[in-house]
């Protein structure tokens, strides 16, 4: 007998222990009893690279099986802590799913259900961005994966962990005919390679639980990002034949990378010694801890900050939050720092969308510009979103956050009284300007205040003055508008996420309900201020809402139109003299108008709407937050003015 | 063009100033020519904008000042 068959007969014994073999004619051996498995462990001590090696398909025709491979993979999953899985259904990880719902009893992953995979992906951004961990999202290898790559690109631009596992049948004499054919593929992960940091397809249990351990340790280490698993089929269905020699490594704890001590002192010496120095953050705040970090840093030195709402970096009730007064405090600035700061040279530059296209640089000539970001440590080169070259004078290549301590304590030492005084001084000029510049903002948000349709900024404040007093979080703000920033206190690393990333439409509903889903447990008021294009990508999204309960209140910007991409038609049309009459065309969404309280109502979620006098909202606003507060989702829908 | 774009109510624009915006606009306003909107119809849309309600006393909206 050769050693593969000896090593196959092993096999045999094992998943005879695995299966009841109702009926099954032992002596019957199928073409691929001779597939070896896993050897004797002091034959062969590193796993098999053959795919299923531990588990063995049935010999004759059994009909139960006492284990399978999922067991085994969610004991591994299990170990990693995660809370739910998000997943549209799909028979390629059939074997994974029920062991999730059966085995596991549906605990600690609790399986979430969705009606397209760009929705479970996208909830998992939403959720890790709140949560600060992953979820896993399950989907189907190639038709499942090409749903969800808009949503994995985005968590990729948005530095977000997202644990993608994907099913596939890599034995092709094993797919049965017709669609596990087109639902197979040699190398799923090829299509989302250019924006997933990691990713394997294991071809065996011990295999899997290496490199479920490692895919979780490289999605959460700085910058973090989504990674994959292709889970072949057969591992996942097959009964375990060695599950007594099968072993789950343990998740090391892991230090983001942290900036080199001479480049942090020389960082902390240029902010002392500068006279305008601005801090423009972008995903800095990974954690709590960011927010806190940048406060102490910013007041040390007195300091503006211009937050880019990348993350919850700064409160921008605090006077040295000086966003809104960016344009004029770059051109001004003698030293710019960018924490986890993306688009460098856009802070740096104007940008006119003209015939002729054209960059001006509005900073000074002789600003000195320092760069802390993790995003150096992983560069993709195929999809663009790394932004224009900017030739900074000082690359820190480390996590922004995790290098504040050190470069806190620099500052702290370096500053000396005379240094100090002029810190104050700066301050109390900042914190004039800020004044002023409030009063400005309250002022213009009572323009066109009974006007019809509803303005941003008076949707923004009847929301505000409603949620105000609860633990709330806004979740989801499609279009970015500037009201909430000017109107709300944004005073915890929750109460704002930080937008898509990569702007892929079809973001906002699915994050925002993610995001609000990890909300839940700490009894947060999670609302989200959602644009009417951005739902007609992932409308679905609402049924899984209602389905697991999930409390979130909507609240649509409805401007009945992609009116982003409106705007771009009425540029284009001018340019070529040619008027704007046209411009609607391709680019609203009416006739017939969509009607998003019945929408919402048809998937099981309270709503109201269209309102389209202003002083209907607060009413409407009100009976939705009671439904909110008790659990569910909701939605009001309002026709609101379009930018 | 996605920034927000000044506020016109109530504008204290000079309409030759308003005009000089519309006709060769600085930025990314779209620039529109006298052959898609004529002197007459600016003037128009000039009044209309000058018309509207401007700004009010911000201690008459308590939920602005929340
Ligand atoms: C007939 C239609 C329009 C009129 C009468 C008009 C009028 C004006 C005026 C008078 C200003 C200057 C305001 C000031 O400096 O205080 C302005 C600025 C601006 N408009 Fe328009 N506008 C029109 C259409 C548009 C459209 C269609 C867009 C965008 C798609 C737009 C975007 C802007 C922007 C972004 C600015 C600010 C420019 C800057 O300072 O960077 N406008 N508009
Ligand atoms: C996946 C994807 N498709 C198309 C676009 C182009 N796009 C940018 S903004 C936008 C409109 C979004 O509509 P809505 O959410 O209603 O916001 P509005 O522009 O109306 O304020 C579109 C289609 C995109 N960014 N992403
Ligand atoms: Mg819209």
């Amino acid at each position: 007998m050769s050693k593969r068959n000896r090593e196959g007969t092993i096999g045999r014994r094992g998943f005879l222990k695995g299966a009841s073999v109702a009926g099954a004619a032992l002596g019957a051996a199928s073409p691929s009893a001779a597939q070896p498995a896993a050897a004797p462990a002091a034959k062969n001590p590193v796993p098999l690279p053959d795919i299923a090696a531990e588990t063995l398909p049935p010999l004759a025709d059994p009909v139960h099986q006492s284990s399978g491979g999922g067991d085994f993979m969610l004991d591994v999953l299990k170990t990693l802590n995660f809370d739910y899985v998000t997943q549209t259904p799909a028979s390629t990880f059939r074997g994974l799913h029920e062991a999730i719902i059966n085995y596991g009893m549906n605990k600690q992953p609790e399986l979430l259900s969705c009606t397209h995979e760009e929705i479970a992906v996208a909830m998992a951004h939403g959720y890790a961005k709140i949560e600060g961990t992953p979820l896993p999202v399950m989907v189907q290898s190639t038709v499942g994966l090409q749903h969800a790559s808009m949503a994995l690109y985005n968590a990729h631009c948005d530095q977000a962990p997202i644990y993608m596992i994907a099913g596939n049948t890599v034995d092709a004499a094993k797919r049965g005919f017709s669609f596990e054919w087109a639902h197979s593929a040699i190398d799923p992960a090829a299509v989302v390679r250019d924006y997933v940091k990691w990713d394997d397809q294991p071809g065996s249990l011990q295999h899997f639980a290496e490199s479920a351990i490692r895919a979780y340790q490289i999605a959460m280490t700085p910058p973090m990002a989504p990674v994959l698993l292709s889970l072949d089929s057969e591992l996942q269905e097959n009964p375990i034949a060695n599950r007594e020699r099968l072993r789950i490594p343990r998740l090391p704890k892991t230090a983001p990378p942290q900036g080199d001590a001479a480049a942090v002192a020389e960082t902390a010496q240029q902010l002392v010694g500068a006279q305008n120095p601005v801090i423009v953050a972008d995903r800095m705040a990974r954690t709590p801890q960011g927010m806190a970090r940048l406060i102490e840093l910013a007041e040390l030195l007195q300091c503006p900050v211009v937050d880019t709402g990348g993350r919850s970096n700064f409160p921008n009730r605090h006077h040295l939050c000086q966003t809104g007064r960016s344009g004029a405090l770059i051109a001004q600035a003698d030293l710019v720092l960018g924490l986890e700061l993306n688009d460098f040279f856009g802070t740096l530059h104007a940008f006119s969308d003209r015939i002729v296209r054209r960059m001006r640089q509005v900073s000074r000539p002789d600003a000195r510009t320092i760069s802390i970001t993790a995003r150096q440590l992983s560069p993709r080169a195929n999809f663009q979103d790394f932004q224009r070259y900017q030739d900074v004078d000082l690359v820190i290549a480390a996590d922004a956050e995790e290098t504040l301590p050190s470069l806190i304590e620099q500052v702290r030492r370096l500053a000396g009284a005379d240094r100090r005084s002029a810190f104050e001084a700066r301050g109390k000029k900042l914190e004039a300007a800020y004044r002023a510049m409030v009063e400005q903002w309250k002022s213009d948000a009572t323009i066109g205040w009974d006007a019809s349709p509803i303005t941003i900024a008076r949707l923004c404040a009847e929301l505000y003055d409603q949620i105000k007093d609860d633990d709330w979080s806004m979740v989801g703000n499609g279009n970015r508008v500037t009201w909430p920033r000017r109107l709300w206190n944004f005073d915890r690393h929750y109460r704002w996420i930080g937008s898509s990333g990569g702007s892929g439409i079809g973001y906002n509903a699915p994050a925002s309900l993610g995001a609000a889903l990890a909300n839940r447990k700490y009894g947060r008021l999670s609302v989200a201020i959602q644009g009417d294009g951005d739902l007609m990508f992932c409308p679905g999204t609402l049924w899984t809402a209602a389905h697991h309960q999930i409390p979130i209140l909507y609240v649509m910007h409805n401007n009945r139109a992609w009116h982003q991409e409106l705007m771009y038609l009425q540029a284009m049309s001018n340019r070529r003299d040619r008027g704007m009459l046209n411009a609607h065309i391709g680019t609203t969404i009416s006739d017939p108008n969509i009607d998003f309280a019945m929408l919402a109502k048809s998937m099981g979620v309270h709503s109201e709407g269209p309102i389209t006098d202003p002083k209907d909202l607060a009413p409407a606003l009100r009976r939705a937050l009671a439904v909110v507060r008790k659990g569910q989702p909701a939605l009001v829908d309002a026709i609101v003015e379009s930018r | 063009m996605n920034g927000p774009a000044p506020i016109l109510a109530q504008t204290g624009m000079s309409f030759a100033a308003f005009k000089r915006q519309v006709r060769i606009p600085i930025n990314d306003m779209p620039a529109y020519s006298e052959r898609m909107l004529s002197d007459k119809e600016l003037m128009d849309i000039f009044v209309f904008v000058r018309s509207l309600p401007g700004r009010r006393p911000v201690k008459d909206f308590p939920i602005l000042n929340n």
